[in-house]
Formats: structure tokens, sequence, C-alpha cells
């Protein structure tokens, strides 16, 4: 770890707790790797609360945890092929006394001409933060993952899985390559992927909007008043709860989109399949329009849910259960 | 002791940012004292600004459509395919994707043969399911940094930087090959648009495409990579126009257009 800068040495009220660092080689195999792991435990000063912990690591994955003490452990795994190039690897740590605290990954400049040899530097790095903490992390060619933290997280990857499991508060992903990965979430969710598929369990929330370019969106047990879901290549299959007065946009440019929602609010559909089919339910009143379109209506009670489905080539199904 | 000799031989790389830290400050140098290679880099410079200022060229329109007229035949059939022929085919798409780094020298063998067969750049189905078939031949915007080593992976690249320096080549690919698919579609779709809608949504894109363009003109003056934290303006506003143009295109959504930034 760096020693801490002016930034934290003027913060008499942050502590560094515990500090180990353990250097040790790696593998057999490849001998001239080092890997080296550092400890490090903040205590903020009293009074003082972490309210957002945001990490920049753009030399491997990161992991994030929600615990319930008010201190940030952060765990750093290095690896290095040499004891030089290792000195040069630093991980940041700046606290601000008004709550926020920054961690950042570097590979610093060095001296030698000699070039390091392509992906024989890493830095992943395991955080365990205060639930209550607001998280963002920001990976290049990593896997970020996210548990447990109780005021929502954004996470950003160039190329990589993003995980994010039992959160609640406001979720923003997004990636150009990956899979995003979501299980228990109470709150709204923003994810953004150019390619890469979609899974997502158990949301609850008031929004839940996601967008894909080539990819599959996989959705159960959703329940959310706003929902949106647009691909471009891909398929969808959503299913979730209806409720009265929500707002169901789901369309695929060139994909299938399956939908099942289950529900005492009554649903109002409007599907719009330009080169496939539309298939309702028998319990539907349906009308057919031109250019595909399918307008179909199940259910009493004054307040529908809406359904908007669309597909450039594909079929659209609502499924009954 | 850098000598104009050097600059000749350097100034592409000098004026694409692609030079590192040390040889990009004595081309620098050397430029300082020698009147002669300042002009000749001026004049490099020049050359790229005014090829980035020329109108890129679309394809006929009658080819969109028969690309996409393919398309929509060769999805549809996969729509009526048995559920078994699925399975086989995303059996073969994921061992395709996991077996990519050892079947390198095995796909140059059967691209060899695909290219000895008739008519041999689809698959054996007929269908086109290659994104590179959906974006326009070249893409809008230039990829800063061009010219490092590519592939899957970047497993060319030797040392360090030149990975990230390719990772970043292969990001900024991956955004762009995004957005040409997406103004491929785009041409199938504004036919149905008003001319105010269309105006609007061609401002909206024009912003954005300034706002690239100043973000590339920046990296490339910059002293060195950068590296990918350098990229995050830049793919920021790829982005916005990403989530721009897929909502024109998957919903009809144009309102999206008239707000600065997007709905983000």
């Amino acid at each position: 770890m760096r020693a801490p800068g002016p930034a934290i040495a003027s913060l008499s009220s942050f502590l560094l707790a515990t500090a180990l660092s353990l250097t040790v080689l790696a593998d057999p195999a490849a001998s001239t790797a080092i890997v080296q792991r550092d400890a490090v435990e903040v205590s903020p000063a009293k009074g003082i609360r972490i309210d957002l912990v945001d990490i920049d690591n753009r030399l491997g994955d990161v992991r994030i945890e929600g615990h319930d003490r008010e201190t940030i452990s952060i765990v750093a795994v290095k690896r290095a092929p040499d004891q030089e190039t290792m000195e040069r690897l630093k991980v940041s740590l700046v606290p601000d006394p008004s709550g926020p605290v920054t961690i950042t990954t570097s590979l610093r400049a060095g001296q030698e001409a000699r070039p390091i040899p392509a992906g024989s530097v890493r830095i992943d790095l395991v955080v365990l933060a205060p639930r209550r903490a607001r998280v963002r992390a920001q990976v290049w060619k990593g896997h970020v993952e996210v548990k447990g933290v109780d005021n929502g997280a954004d996470l950003t990857t160039d190329d990589g899985d993003i995980d994010v499991t039992a959160v609640s508060g406001a979720v923003t992903t997004q990636s150009g390559h990956g899979r995003h990965t979501f299980a228990q979430i109470f709150g709204a969710v923003e994810a953004r992927s150019v390619e890469g598929d979609m899974s997502l369990d158990l949301v609850r929330g008031e929004r839940l909007d996601a967008m894909v370019n080539h990819g599959d969106v996989i959705a159960r047990r959703i329940r959310v008043r706003d929902l949106s879901v647009r691909i471009m290549r891909g398929n969808v299959r959503l299913d979730g709860e209806a409720m009265p007065g929500g707002h169901y946009a789901v369309a695929s440019y060139w994909g299938n989109v399956e939908v099942r929602f289950s529900g005492r609010a009554p649903l109002r559909v409007l599907a719009r399949a330009r080169s496939g089919q539309v298939s309702l339910p028998q319990r539907f009143r349906r009308r057919r329009g031109e250019g595909g379109l399918v307008t179909g209506y199940a259910g009493g009670g004054r307040l529908p849910a809406e359904l908007d489905l669309r597909t450039r080539v594909g079929m659209i199904t609502v499924a009954d259960f | 002791m850098t000598r104009c000799g050097d600059v000749d031989r350097l100034v592409t790389a000098y004026v694409d940012g692609e030079l590192d830290d040390q040889r990009s400050s004595a081309v620098r140098g050397h430029l300082r004292v020698c009147t002669r290679c300042a002009e000749r880099v001026e004049d490099e410079a020049r050359v790229r600004e005014l090829a980035a200022d020329l109108e890129p060229i679309d394809p006929p329109q009658a080819m969109w459509r028969a690309i996409d007229a393919r398309l929509a035949d060769a999805e549809i059939g996969d729509s009526h395919r048995s559920t078994l022929s699925l399975t086989v085919r995303r059996w073969l798409d994921g061992a395709r994707r996991n077996l990519l780094p050892l079947g390198v020298g095995a796909a140059a063998v059967a691209v060899l043969l695909v290219l000895l067969r008739p008519g041999g750049t689809e698959g054996g189905d007929g269908s086109v399911r290659s994104r590179a078939a959906l974006a326009p031949a070249g893409s809008r915007e230039p990829v800063v940094g061009a010219g490092a080593p590519v592939g899957p992976g970047c497993a060319a690249a030797r040392s360090h930087e030149e990975q990230v320096l390719c990772q970043m080549h292969e990001s900024d690919k991956r955004y762009l090959d995004a957005i040409g698919e997406l103004h491929g579609a785009i041409a199938e779709e504004r036919a149905t648009w008003s001319a105010a809608d269309a105006a609007r949504f061609d401002s909206a894109v024009a912003r954005l495409d300034r706002a690239a363009e100043i973000e590339r003109v920046r990296l490339a003056g910059s002293v060195g990579t950068g590296g990918p934290a350098a990229r995050d303006p830049l793919h920021a506003i790829y982005r916005e126009k990403i989530e721009l143009l897929t909502s024109a295109v998957v919903t009809g959504d144009l309102a999206f257009a008239s707000t600065p930034g997007g709905g983000r």
C-alpha cells in the first residue's frame, strides 16, 4: 500500500489499524512471478461515517462486501514478474473528512527501459465496507462483484462480468463486454451492456431499465412499477408481477420477446411484431391492427398494467400462469 | 540524439499519439529546434484533420435492404428450428467461444477451406449472423491509437504497455461497431419518421459526434496513451450515443433525442 498522502496525513481522524504485507512466490510453474498480499483496515474517527466507497482499479478484479462495522478492510493481491515491478504497483487510499473513501490502483512509471511482459501485472481488490455506504467501482478488464450493501452501487467494467447480490438502493451497471447478474435487488436497477447477457432474479423496486446491444436478458421474479428492456440483437424472457398502473416496455430489434406476468392487475397489451407472430393467452380480448400490431386486454379493474412489447424480427409471446 | 531521419520515421506514430513518453518527448525536443521537421509534423496533422472531415460514404440503400432481408429470413428460420437444433447450435457457439484461444490454428485452416468453397462466406445453413455484416463498410468514426496489435484478448501483445494499448483499441472498436450497426438499422427506420423528428435526431447525433471528435483530438494530442482512464470521457460519449441510437431503433423513441445528455 502506498504511504498515506497529504490528504490522509492531515486527517488524524482516520486510523490505520493494521497493515500486513506478505510476499510469496507464485506457483512453481511461473517461478519468476511474485504475489504480494496487503491487508489494511481503516477506521473513521468518532462521529464520521463512511458514506461512499469509490474504487478505481484498472489492473484487476474488485469484490466489495458489506459488513456491519464502521471500518473499511482492504485486501490487495498484487502480482508482478519481479520485485522491481512489484514496487511500482500501488494501492492508494484517500479518505475524505466528509465521508467518502477513494481507493485507486496504479502502475507507476519506472526508470528502467525494459518493458513489462504482457499479462504479468495485476492487482485484485477485496473490500469490506460498511453496509450503509454507497459503493462505486470502475475496472478495466476484470470482474466486479458487490454483495450485501444497503445504499446501492455504481459499477463499470470495460470487459468483465458484473455480479450484484443482496443489494438495496439504486444500482447502475455498465460494461462494454461481459455478463451482468443481479440477484435479490431491492431498489432501482439501470444496466447497460454492449455485448453480454443479463440475468436478473428477484428484483423489487420502482424501476428496472436494462439495455443490451448484443445479448439475451433473462429476468425472473421481477416486481417493479416501471420496466424497460431494450435489446438490439437478442431474446428477452421475463416473468414477474404486474402492478396496477405499472408500465412494462420490452423490445428487441432482432429477437424473441417472451413475457409472463402474474398479479391481480388487469393487463393491457400492445404488441407489435413486424416480421413475426404475436401469441396471447386465450383469456385476452384481442384486436389486430396494421403492421403486425396486436392489442389485448385481460382482467377487470380500473387501473391496468400496460405492456408494450415490440420486435422487428422475432416472436412475441405473452404466457399465462 | 533525435535526428530528422528519426522524425521522418516516427512522424505517423507521433501524430497518432502512439509513441511512448520518452520517444514522444525526444521528438518534441527535436521539433523545437528544427523548423523543417516541425512543418513536416504540422502537414501530417493537417492531412489527418482533412481526412477526418471527409463525409463518410454510405453503401447504397438497396444493399442494406438486401442484407436486412437475408437477416430477417435467417432469424425467422432460427425461430422455426427445433429445440434440439437450437441446443446443438448454442453448444457449438459456446464451444467456439471457449476454445478460441486454442483453436486459432484450426480456425485458420477452416477459413482457408471456406474461402476455397464457392460462396463460402456464409454459414452452412445460409444464415448470416456476423455483426460485421450489419455494420457499415468502414466506421464513421476513427479509432484513436489505431495500429496497436489486435486479436482475441490481445494475445499478440508482448509488453504490458502494448497490451493495454491493444485493449483500448479493441474497446474503442467494440463501441464503434455497435454504433455502426445501429446506424445501419437507423437508415432503415428513419423512412418512417417525420421530418421534424429526423432533424431533431440528427441534431442530437451531431452534438455527440462533435463531443466525440473533441475528445479524440484531446487524446491524440496528449502525451502517451494516458491509460484506460483517459478513455473514460470518450467512452461515456459513445455509450450516450448507443443509448440514443438504440432507443430510436428498438422502441422508436425519438423523444430521447431532445434531451441533452439523454435520459441518464
